[in-house]
C-alpha cells in the first residue's frame, strides 16, 4: 500500500513528466549531482517512482535509494585509495585517511573509466591539507610519501620498455658517432626527489618494523623502475638523477615534434651533464632504446 | 610470479569461440590468478572483469597470456556507458578491443546503465528511464560498439535501486527492443532479477515472457546482501536459494545456456567459488533430468510433476 503521501509524489511525478518531460541527459545530470551532493537529491526526487510495494517492510524512500548508489560510488573510490596509498593509511590511521578520502572524492571526480587511474593528485591533497591542518603539518614527508606510492602504483601497470641492450648500442653507433645518439627513457620508470629519508620511511612501514630512528640525511633522489614485473625503488646520485631527468627531457625538437627521444648525447655534453654513469644506467634497465636518427 | 610457456596440451591463441563456452564458469579475480594457474582447476571457462586488466604492461599482461593459453575466456565490462549522454570513450574501447585480442575472449558484455556524465566517472551501474528517446539514444550506441568490436555487444540486466515515474517501458521491454534494433545478445543476471523481483515488486513471469530468450547468450548468478528493507547486489556471498530456483526454471527454457558465478566482494578461497560453480552444474541437470522425467509421467497419461518454478 503507498502511503497518503507516496500517492501525491507519484500524482505529482506524473503531472510533472506530463508536462515538462526532462531528457535524458537532463536525468542523468540530475542524478550525478544527487550523487555527487546529497542536497542536490530535491532535484532529482519529482521524477522518481514511488518507493516499489516489495515484500521488504519499511522500503527505503527514493532520497534513501539515491544515498545506496551515492555510497557505493564513493566506496568504489575510497577502496581504490586504500590499495594505492597502503603506507600513508598506516601512518594516518584507518580513520583519519578515509576522512582524507573522503575530502579527496569531494575534490577530484573521477576523470577516467579505469579506477587504476583514479587517486594520482592524493599527495596534492595532502599537501593542501596540511598548510592548514597543523595535526598534519608534523608529518611533513607525508607528501613526498604519497607521491611514492602512487608511482610504485603507476609503475606496476605501465607499458612494457624491454631494456636496450648495451651490445646493440655498440652495434648501433661507432665511437666517432656517438655524439650523434638519441636514448629513450623506460616508459616503466619515474623519478622522485625529497627532502626526507622517504624510501627508508616508506621500506620499514612496508615491512612492518617497530618504531625504529631514521635519520634524515640529506633527502632521497629515487628512481622507481619495474624490473621482472616488480616495481623497485633504487636511491640515485645527484649526478645520476640529473642525467635521467636529461634524458627524460627531449630537445626543443624532439618536444615539437611529441617525441620521447633525449637530446643527443653531445647535446647533453655540451650542457655540461656528467654521461660517465650511462653505462649503469644502462646495465639497471632504465633506457629501452636508442637511434642515430633525427627525433621523430 | 613467473608464468610458464605453454605446454602441449594448452589451447594456443585460438579466441574462444561461442561453443568452447559452455556449462558453468567463474568470474577470475587478482586474488586467484596465481592459484588457477598453478593449479589448473577443471572449470570449463573464465570470465574477466575487463575494467580490473586495462594495464598498458607488466605482470598483468603476462598472467593474462598464460589464463588465455588454458581456458576459454569472456570479457565483461563496466565501463561503456551504453546509456550516457557523454561521447563514448573510444580509448577506453580499443583498450577493450586489444583486450579480447591478446586473450581470444569468445565476447565481450557490459551493462544496460551509464556510469559517467559530464566526464565525471561514478564507478556505478547507474539506472535511466527506459523510454523510446532512451531507447534510441541506447541502440545507437550499442551499434557504434559493435561496429567497433566487429560483433554482437552482450547487454546485461541490472540491479536497480531507482525508478523512474517516466519508464514507458520495463527493463524486459526495453532489452527486448533493444535486440531488435541492434541484433546485440544478453546476459541475464538472474540474482539482478530477483533484487528487483524483491526491491520493486517486478513480476519474475512478465519479465521472462517479454525477454527473447533465444538472445540471452549468458546467465550470471551472484549472491546478494539483506539491507534494512532492501536487497543489495552485492556480490558477496553464495546464491541464494530463490536464485537457483529461477536458474532451474530457466534452463527449462536454455538448457545449455553457459552460467557463471560472480563474486567480487568478500571474495572467499577458491574452492569456494568452483563448489558454486559445480552446484550450478548439478542444479543444471536436476532441473533437466526433472523435466524428462515428468515429460515421461505425462506421456503415461498421469500427472505433471515438474518442480513449482515460484522463485520466491
Amino acid at each position: 500500500m503507498l502511503s497518503q503521501r507516496q500517492r501525491q509524489r507519484q500524482r505529482q511525478s506524473q503531472s510533472q513528466s506530463q508536462s515538462q518531460r526532462p531528457s535524458l541527459a537532463e536525468i542523468q545530470r540530475r542524478l550525478a549531482a544527487a550523487i555527487d551532493d546529497p542536497a542536490a537529491a530535491e532535484h532529482l526526487a519529482p521524477w522518481l517512482a514511488a518507493s516499489a510495494p516489495g515484500p521488504q517492510q519499511a522500503s527505503p524512500s527514493a532520497l534513501e535509494r539515491v544515498a545506496i548508489y551515492r555510497d557505493s560510488s564513493r566506496r568504489a573510490r575510497e577502496r581504490t585509495l586504500e590499495a594505492i596509498y597502503p603506507v600513508c593509511r598506516q601512518i594516518l590511521g584507518p580513520r583519519c585517511f578515509a576522512r582524507l578520502a573522503a575530502d579527496y572524492i569531494d575534490a577530484f571526480a573521477s576523470r577516467q573509466g579505469n579506477l587504476n587511474r583514479y587517486g594520482a593528485a592524493f599527495a596534492y591533497h595532502l599537501a593542501a591539507v596540511q598548510s592548514h591542518q597543523p595535526a598534519l603539518a608534523t608529518l611533513a614527508y607525508l607528501p613526498d610519501l604519497a607521491r611514492l606510492e602512487w608511482h610504485w602504483h603507476a609503475i606496476y601497470y605501465a607499458a612494457d620498455a624491454p631494456p636496450l641492450d648495451a651490445a646493440a648500442l655498440a652495434q648501433l653507433a661507432r665511437p666517432e658517432q656517438a655524439a650523434r645518439v638519441r636514448l629513450r627513457l623506460s616508459s616503466a620508470l619515474r623519478r622522485l626527489a625529497s627532502a626526507y629519508p622517504i624510501a627508508a620511511i616508506w621500506l620499514r612501514h612496508r615491512e612492518g618494523a617497530g618504531i625504529v630512528h631514521i635519520a634524515a640525511g640529506d633527502g632521497d633522489r629515487l628512481v622507481i623502475h619495474r624490473r621482472d614485473g616488480r616495481p623497485q625503488v633504487t636511491p640515485v646520485t645527484p649526478a645520476v638523477f640529473k642525467l635521467l631527468a636529461a634524458l627524460g627531457r627531449p630537445s626543443t625538437q624532439a618536444a615539437t615534434l611529441r617525441s620521447t627521444w633525449s637530446p643527443t648525447l653531445g647535446e647533453l655534453a655540451a650542457a655540461g651533464y656528467d654521461l660517465t654513469p650511462l653505462p649503469d644506467c644502462i646495465a639497471a634497465g632504465w633506457i629501452s632504446g636508442c637511434t642515430l636518427g633525427e627525433p621523430g | 610470479m613467473q608464468y610458464s610457456v605453454v605446454d602441449a596440451t594448452d589451447r594456443g591463441h585460438a579466441r574462444s569461440d561461442d561453443r568452447s563456452i559452455a556449462g558453468a564458469g567463474i568470474g577470475l579475480r587478482h586474488c586467484h590468478l596465481e592459484q588457477v594457474l598453478r593449479e589448473r582447476p577443471p572449470v570449463p571457462w573464465l570470465e574477466l572483469l575487463a575494467d580490473n586488466h586495462l594495464a598498458a604492461g607488466g605482470l598483468e599482461h603476462a598472467g593474462l597470456e598464460a589464463i588465455s593459453v588454458r581456458y576459454p575466456l569472456t570479457l565483461h565490462c563496466v565501463g561503456m556507458n551504453l546509456a550516457g549522454c557523454d561521447p563514448l570513450d573510444h580509448k577506453y574501447l580499443r583498450q577493450i578491443i586489444q583486450l579480447r585480442e591478446r586473450t581470444g575472449a569468445a565476447w565481450v558484455s557490459d551493462h544496460l546503465c551509464f556510469t559517467a556524465h559530464n566526464r565525471r566517472h561514478y564507478h556505478e551501474l547507474l539506472p535511466f528511464p527506459y523510454t523510446e528517446e532512451a531507447l534510441r539514444h541506447v541502440s545507437e550506441r550499442v551499434l557504434a560498439v559493435q561496429d567497433l568490436l566487429q560483433a554482437p555487444l552482450v547487454v546485461e540486466n541490472v540491479s536497480a535501486y531507482l525508478r523512474f515515474a517516466d519508464s514507458s517501458l520495463s527493463e524486459a521491454e526495453f532489452l527486448a527492443a533493444l535486440t531488435h534494433a541492434t541484433d546485440c545478445e544478453l546476459l541475464l543476471d538472474l540474482n539482478n532479477l530477483y533484487v528487483n523481483h524483491v526491491n520493486h515488486g517486478d513480476d519474475v513471469d512478465a519479465y521472462l515472457a517479454a525477454l527473447p530468450l533465444a538472445r540471452v547468450r549468458e546467465v550470471h548468478l551472484a549472491g546478494h546482501a539483506v539491507k534494512p528493507g532492501y536487497l543489495l547486489d552485492a556480490h558477496n556471498d553464495r546464491v541464494s536459494p530463490p536464485v537457483w530456483a529461477l536458474f532451474r526454471r530457466l534452463v527449462q527454457a536454455l538448457p545449455e545456456v553457459p552460467v557463471l558465478i560472480e563474486w567480487d566482494n568478500d571474495i572467499p578461497a577458491l574452492p569456494v567459488l568452483l563448489a558454486e560453480a559445480e552446484r550450478a552444474r548439478t542444479e543444471r541437470a536436476t532441473a533437466l533430468a526433472a523435466r524428462t522425467s515428468a515429460a515421461g509421467v505425462a506421456a503415461d497419461g498421469r500427472t505433471q510433476t515438474a518442480e513449482s518454478v515460484s522463485p520466491c
